[in-house]
């Protein structure tokens, strides 16, 4: 779901970080306000379990790949707002060190993964929160609303890919970014996250959550941090199995280059052509480009990799949980 | 009956000295201070001598890789050790590498503007994480430990006994250049027009007083029997204090090895 460089206009994302600005500058003030400066490291796990989600790829027969995100189960630990910085985090340090989406398309991503899916998440599993009120129902809830947000995510996703050819085209009408229609890329981006995607969510945040309940019940709790150690050991276990990520040998629908969007029998050589956007765009090279260290074995390097994101997204937390309440801290 | 010169509001409003140099010599010295007394109370952990090994040896492997491999496996496991410290404390330890590998690049980017891409490029990650791994240890270890942990690796006494006595006098002198900047802070009414003079008498009674201690310390050592000998810091208690650092040494070392393509 990770939108690379140049599939949407440089306009569109434009539009789309300018969307995402006051949703931060909101998040920033909500997380201020109602999360705990003692409970913000946890929330730079949480980030990384996000982003440790999203390092686990499933295949799809067809070739495609796709991941789970954990945005809802952010939500439900610590609330809408936080979830939405988390993931925004985990995202851009993606972006920025991974390649893993595009540093122009990063307001995009954002809006997808960082707001729609964790507000919706969050909306569906407390509605359904209110009629199932035991444990069991409280994971039914969780599951069902992590479907419902990682589905609109990728339909928002779909939107934006779909409306690129109607609105960039050259002058011989060839799209200039993303060239798949709406009747193309909705059905296209749907098809694997209302089945296996959907099912992944699910998985991860009722089975993350379940362990919470099970291990760290005070994480639950508002108004209480507890240690996490828990979170951590599953962090490091996560860590560990994120070479199975590997076994998906496919690209994820939409996030092909431009060699490998030729390549693609069923899209790319019925074309016919390389949308120019997407050939002469902007271009950034990321220091461990599809999370791999030159010179480092594919599954050594993947594991490197995850240890840099997840270390980098606890001590960004951690550094911004001492800037909130100094004194907490010192007396930690 | 008040006088007359009683009666009138004075308005003392003194001229605009520009004393940022006590106070900045100030606050420099306090902080030096702090971050002594911090290490007083610190309870002693034990394998300091294997993790002083290991940082000097985990050092010469960054300054020698010639691939960027090994570079990265260095970061990740610093950063890993840095996510468990606490926030003020990392944010500190974060800040001083960053400035020190900023500096570093600022120093390479003549070479880089005039020469373009080359392998100087790495010399600020290379010092990033020099600084972090020295910073790690000194947070992990007091000073008074490391310094025993030296002696185990037959560093000359007299080397080991210099070291020992300047972190010790930089506490004491420290603790003295603060009360006279704080006096002298306190009777600058108005304009001081002699700043370099006063500062350099403060240097100067500093020096006398050192040289007063040193002559003190010298008697004080004679009567508690002090050879000038420094015992070897004993092993730790437990083998479990070398566990880590032993299972870091060969993960490195392998690392670094078959990186550097001199494992076959």
């Amino acid at each position: 779901m990770h939108i690379p460089e140049n599939y949407l206009s440089p306009s569109t994302c434009a539009v789309m970080g300018a969307a995402m600005l006051p949703v931060w500058y909101m998040a920033v003030a909500k997380v201020r306000k109602q999360v705990p400066a003692e409970k913000m490291p946890l929330l730079g796990i949480a980030a990384a379990f996000s982003f440790l989600g999203m390092m686990f790829n499933i295949p799809l027969p067809g070739g495609t790949t796709g991941h789970a995100v954990g945005g809802t189960l952010i939500a439900i630990l610590f609330g809408p707002w936080a979830a939405c910085l988390a993931v925004s985090v985990a995202l851009f340090i993606q972006a920025l060190f991974f390649g893993d989406g595009g540093i122009l398309a990063f307001g995009a991503n954002c809006f997808n993964m960082a707001f729609v899916l964790p507000f919706a998440g969050y909306a569906v599993y407390r509605l359904l929160r209110q009629k199932l009120t035991s444990a069991r129902g409280n994971l039914i809830a969780a599951g069902a609303g992590a479907y419902v947000g990682i589905n609109l995510a990728a339909l928002c996703a779909a939107i934006e890919f779909g409306v690129q050819p109607l609105l960039f085209t050259d002058a011989a009408g060839h799209a200039l970014y993303c060239p798949y229609p709406l009747w193309i890329s909705v059905p296209a981006m749907m098809a694997g996250h209302l089945t296996l995607f959907g099912l992944a969510e699910i998985i991860f945040t009722s089975g993350v959550l379940a362990y919470v309940q099970r291990t760290s019940p005070e994480l639950l709790r508002a108004d209480r941090a507890g240690s996490g150690k828990s979170l951590y050991a599953l962090a490091a276990a996560l860590i560990v199995c994120t070479p199975l990520g590997l076994l998906a040998a496919g690209t994820a629908w939409g996030e092909w280059d431009p060699e490998e969007l030729a390549g693609q029998d069923f899209l790319g050589q019925v074309l016919g052509y390389t949308p120019a956007g997407m050939e002469n765009g902007f271009s950034y090279e990321a220091l461990f480009p599809d999370y791999s260290v030159t010179a480092l074995p594919d599954a050594f390097g993947y594991i490197l990799s995850a240890v840099i994101g997840t270390a980098l997204l606890v001590i960004i937390f951690k550094v911004l949980a001492s800037f909130l309440a100094p004194r907490v801290q010192e007396q930690a | 009956m008040l006088p007359e010169w009683a009666k009138k509001t004075e308005r003392y409003e003194p001229d605009g000295d520009r004393d940022a140099f006590a106070a900045r010599s100030l606050l420099r010295v306090l902080e030096v201070l702090t971050a002594l007394r911090a290490q007083a109370g610190r309870r002693q952990r034990g394998g300091a001598d294997a993790c002083l090994a290991l940082t000097v040896i985990i050092i010469l492997g960054i300054v020698a890789a010639r691939t960027t491999a090994f570079l990265w496996a260095v970061l990740g496991g610093e950063l890993v050790i840095l996510c468990f410290l606490p926030g003020v404390v990392l944010r500190r330890r974060l800040a001083l590498s960053l400035v020190a590998a900023g500096f570093c690049l600022l120093l390479i980017l003549p070479a880089w503007l005039l020469w373009g891409p080359g392998p100087y490029l790495l010399l600020p990650l290379r010092t990033f994480l020099t600084v972090t791994a020295l910073s790690l240890l000194q947070e992990r270890f007091s000073w008074h430990e490391l310094t025993g942990a030296l002696r185990r690796f037959h560093v000359p006494q007299e080397l080991i006994f210099l070291l020992d006595t300047t972190l010790r006098y930089l506490l004491l002198l420290g603790e003295q250049a603060s009360e006279l900047l704080t006096a002298l802070h306190l009777r600058s009414i108005g304009h001081n027009r002699h700043k370099g003079s006063t500062l350099t008498s403060i240097i100067g009674i500093l020096l006398q007083r050192a040289h007063r201690l040193s002559l003190t310390m010298d008697e004080a050592m004679r009567c508690r029997g002090f050879t000038g000998s420094y015992p070897p810091a004993a092993a730790a208690r437990s083998a479990r204090a070398y566990l880590l650092p032993a299972g870091l040494f060969l993960l490195y070392g392998y690392l670094f090895l078959a990186l550097e393509g001199l494992w076959r």
